[in-house]
């Protein structure tokens, strides 16, 4: 088990340095001029444009830029925002915080409503029971979520006054952003575990189960959940990678800072080293999540051994 | 039965848990009035801001937002109280040279920064070098500034500024926050940290805290006893504290101001004009924007930009009062000038110059040589009249006038392109100057200024003169009004400027907008700089 996990810890490098790459080499193929886009609308003449590229560190071949980037990047150091001159660590870590907060509370939601619709709309399936909870699904799917923000906003913020439209400090402040992003993704995670549960329930050790006389309560929980969960657990992986890096639309419309945003911020100012930093946080969280969905599936799955 | 008792057991739990947990959660649950009513009734005032930005430096930003901020934080030497009119702010009183070259300012005498050090000419002169220190990077503050030379320190509280060619505006750069005086003890001690974690001025209010993207905090300066003769008293603020907090999203702004979130807001969008005006307990301020309104420039290096009858008929065709009734909902006008009617200068005359015209169109492209072809797009030769025009996705107004213009022109034979590009892409097209036409729009107060980002050919070739248009007389034009002090002379020549450009039919001007903000009715004395850019909450008070 400590030989897989090193095995994997050690992957995550060359992971990176391929991300990095990539990154690197896609911002520097798309066109825009991260000094001409520093001045945007405002006057300037040749020279002091030049000095400002030679300021950002572009006048050096491409090759350079990279690997001083990665010379800092080993050292911790991931440089500083060619826009606004603060540390990129500083910047992402700044926003980790909200991002993180608001990724877990939607995750719990998600989760939470995303296991109940699914398990109950199986268990009584082709009831009034199941197709509710399938509507309420379908609608969450469907329905966009700065529609759904909205709404969330008008309801409980201006006609109810229950809590406040934006911000982030404060539990009350981060119920309604939870529960836009978590309901949008509990509505697929509802319709996956409605098929894995349907598919399990038909299996002959469920059969067994019951025959022995298990409770159904005890069938549902140790037979049924435990062995329809795997489908799940691996998309409420990706989930929580999706809630803890991409909530820019939630992000924006509550006004909550996060990587998300900052990350977009900086791809349409091209400001190199902060996207890249951006980045490869994002990565490393994948990375992470997917090991631990990797582990859970051990805990699932008791055949499951990593040797 | 032990089962029936646990799950017994665990449901009175849970019940009284329950109850517990709710009676704990209820009051916070109704909360969130409470406290907005308890923040205004210890004097805070919620803001909420349209977006981030880079820095809170005024001397570096590119933000007019910092502007709006800094303004609390900076004093400026002097305040702008009209359209060339100055009155005394940390400067007591100043001469100009005739030939606006060098100013002496005369400075108070009693006035100290936030971290304690005191306010003397010396400080004006590390805030002046630094602006024009390269490694600094300042934009707006450097253009501002002008053609800087150096400042002198003639005495403590007496200092001179000299320029290395007339420079007229230099009151009105002195005017607004940018040029505000910043704290040279702080700016040395902190460094690269300096507008990024801490900003130090002589303001009415200091920094307390700043989370980017998120909040600036800012609480009343204790020793402010120097407020400016314009405002209504002069010690300390009524507010003891200002909290900007960045809602980019217009719906959520607005929806702040209702619950009482944010006392104030920025951006009003069009769409919420009407209902908050006729709201009881809102107040709609709406200040008609100084600058330059939305407008057209027209390439003058792409083909067939370069005829003036093409030109010409692009003014005559477009329907300006339509557009601005169709997407605007006419709360922006009709614009005429290169300047907003409330700039020094503005001439009415314009008004009557451009009118929508299409037959008139259509008769200057007759008279040019282009013909209608069989599906109405006029052609001359092999060419057809096929024109590309280049812009951003956002602000959704962007697009709706480009689709309206688009319409008004194939009414005359001409067929329009939309290229709608993200901003990296955009300014990479249209600084190569690859379209036909882009938009302009722009604040400021200073008509020089304007003139000079807009026509002059330094700006050509990739600056901001994106006409690409280049003319000796409207260069040497441009300078004579950045060099004449002498109100009346300068009024000539800016009426002249504005003229010729219509002449030349240099670009179109589309829509004036308002600048338009919102507050609480609990919300009283705020004053508003008179090009609609900066309100400033020094004599702000909240009565509930």
């Amino acid at each position: 088990m400590l030989q897989y996990l090193a095995k994997r810890l050690l992957l995550t490098l060359p992971t990176l340095l391929a991300v990095s790459l990539l990154v690197f080499l896609m911002l520097h193929l798309v066109p825009g001029d991260p000094a001409i886009i520093f001045f945007g609308d405002q006057p300037v003449t040749p020279e002091r444009l030049e000095q400002v590229r030679r300021q950002m560190g572009l006048h050096r071949p491409l090759l350079v830029q990279y690997l001083d980037f990665l010379g800092g990047a080993m050292r911790g150091d991931l440089g500083r925002s060619i826009h606004n001159n603060t540390p990129v660590l500083e910047e992402v870590t700044s926003r980790i915080g909200s991002s993180a907060q608001l990724a877990l509370a939607a995750f719990v939601v998600a989760g939470g409503l995303g296991l109940s619709l699914g398990l109950v709309s199986a268990l009584r399936r082709s009831t009034w029971v199941d197709a509710a909870a399938m509507l309420m699904a379908l609608g969450g799917v469907s329905m966009p979520i700065f529609w759904l923000a909205a709404m969330l906003i008008f309801v409980f913020s201006i006609k109810l006054g229950w809590f406040p439209v934006t911000g982030f400090g404060g539990w009350n402040r981060l119920v309604l952003p939870a529960f836009a992003l978590g309901f949008v993704s509990s509505a697929t995670l509802a319709r996956l575990v409605r098929s894995s549960v349907l598919e399990v329930l038909w299996q002959p050790y469920v059969t067994t189960a019951r025959s022995k006389g298990l409770r159904e309560t005890l069938v549902v929980r140790r037979h049924v959940l435990k062995n329809a969960l795997i489908a799940v657990v691996t998309v409420m992986g990706l989930q929580l990678g999706t809630l803890l890096s991409g909530a820019v639309i939630t992000e924006t419309v509550f006004a909550r800072p996060g990587v998300g945003k900052l990350m977009v911020d900086a791809i349409s100012a091209k400001d190199f080293p902060l996207v890249q930093g951006a980045v490869l946080f994002v990565a490393l969280v994948y990375i992470v999540v997917n090991l631990l969905v990797d582990l859970s599936y051990a805990y699932l799955d008791p055949r499951i051994r990593f040797e | 039965m032990e089962h029936i008792r646990r799950r017994e057991f665990l449901r009175r739990a849970g019940v009284t848990a329950g109850a517990l947990a709710a009676s704990q959660i209820m009051p916070r649950f109704v909360n969130p009035r409470a406290a907005y009513a308890q923040a205004q009734a210890t004097g805070t005032l919620t803001y909420g801001m349209a977006g981030g930005f880079d820095t809170l430096d005024v001397t570096t930003t590119t933000f007019t937002r910092v502007g709006r901020i800094g303004l609390h934080i900076v004093d400026p030497l002097v305040w702008s109280t009209g359209a060339g009119q100055y009155a005394p702010g940390l400067a007591t009183s100043w001469t100009i040279s005739p030939d606006a070259t060098v100013y002496t300012f005369k400075l108070r005498e009693d006035v100290k920064f936030h971290d304690g050090t005191p306010f003397n000419a010396e400080a004006v002169k590390v805030t002046f070098d630094r602006i024009v220190d390269p490694e600094t990077r300042a934009q707006t503050a450097f253009s501002f500034i002008g053609p800087y030379d150096r400042t002198e320190v003639v005495d403590r509280y007496t200092v001179r500024v000299r320029f290395k060619s007339g420079h007229a505006a230099f009151l009105n750069g002195a005017s607004s926050p940018y040029l505000g005086i910043v704290s040279p003890a702080a700016v040395q001690r902190y460094g690269r940290d300096f507008g990024r974690v801490v900003f130090v001025g002589t303001g009415p209010f200091m920094l307390q805290s700043y989370r980017t993207d998120a909040e600036v905090r800012l609480i009343r300066n204790p020793n402010y006893n120097w407020g400016a003769r314009i405002f209504k008293h002069d010690g300390l603020p009524y507010l003891q504290s200002i909290v900007y907090r960045i809602v980019p999203e217009e719906a959520t702004r607005l929806a702040t101001l209702e619950t009482g979130e944010s006392l104030f807001i920025e951006d009003v969008p069009v769409t919420d004009y009407q209902r908050l005006k006729s709201a009881r307990d809102k107040v709609l301020l709406e200040i008609p924007q100084g600058g330059s309104g939305w407008s057209l420039m027209m390439n003058q290096t792409r083909a067939p930009m370069n005829e003036l009858p093409v030109r010409r008929a692009v003014m005559h065709a477009i329907d300006k009062e339509g557009l601005v009734r169709t997407v605007w909902n006419n709360i922006y006008k009709a614009a005429c000038s290169p300047l907003t009617p409330v700039m020094f200068g503005f001439d009415q005359e314009t008004c009557r110059k451009v009118t929508y015209n299409p037959d008139q169109a259509r008769r200057l492209l007759e008279e040019a040589g282009w013909r209608a072809g069989p599906d109405g797009v006029r052609v001359k030769g092999n060419e057809r009249l096929r024109l590309d025009f280049y812009l951003q996705p956002t602000p959704q107004k962007n697009q709706e006038m480009a689709a309206f213009i688009q319409a008004n022109l194939r009414q005359v034979g001409m067929d329009v392109t939309l290229h709608v590009l993200a901003r990296a892409g955009y300014l990479d097209a249209v600084r190569q100057g690859r379209h036909h036409f882009q938009y302009w729009w722009d604040t400021g107060t200073d008509p020089g200024q304007m003139l000079r980002i807009l026509f002059h050919s330094r700006n050509a070739g990739g600056g901001t003169n994106r006409n690409n248009y280049r003319n000796q007389d409207m260069d040497r034009l441009i300078e004579q009004i950045e060099a004449t002090a002498d109100p009346a002379r300068r009024k000539e020549l800016i009426v002249r400027a504005q003229q010729k450009v219509i002449d030349e039919a240099v670009m179109v001007y589309l829509a004036d907008p308002p600048s338009l903000y919102a507050h609480d009715r609990s919300v009283s004395g705020v004053w508003v700089d008179w090009g609609g850019n900066y309100p400033y909450f020094y004599d702000t008070r909240i009565q509930r």
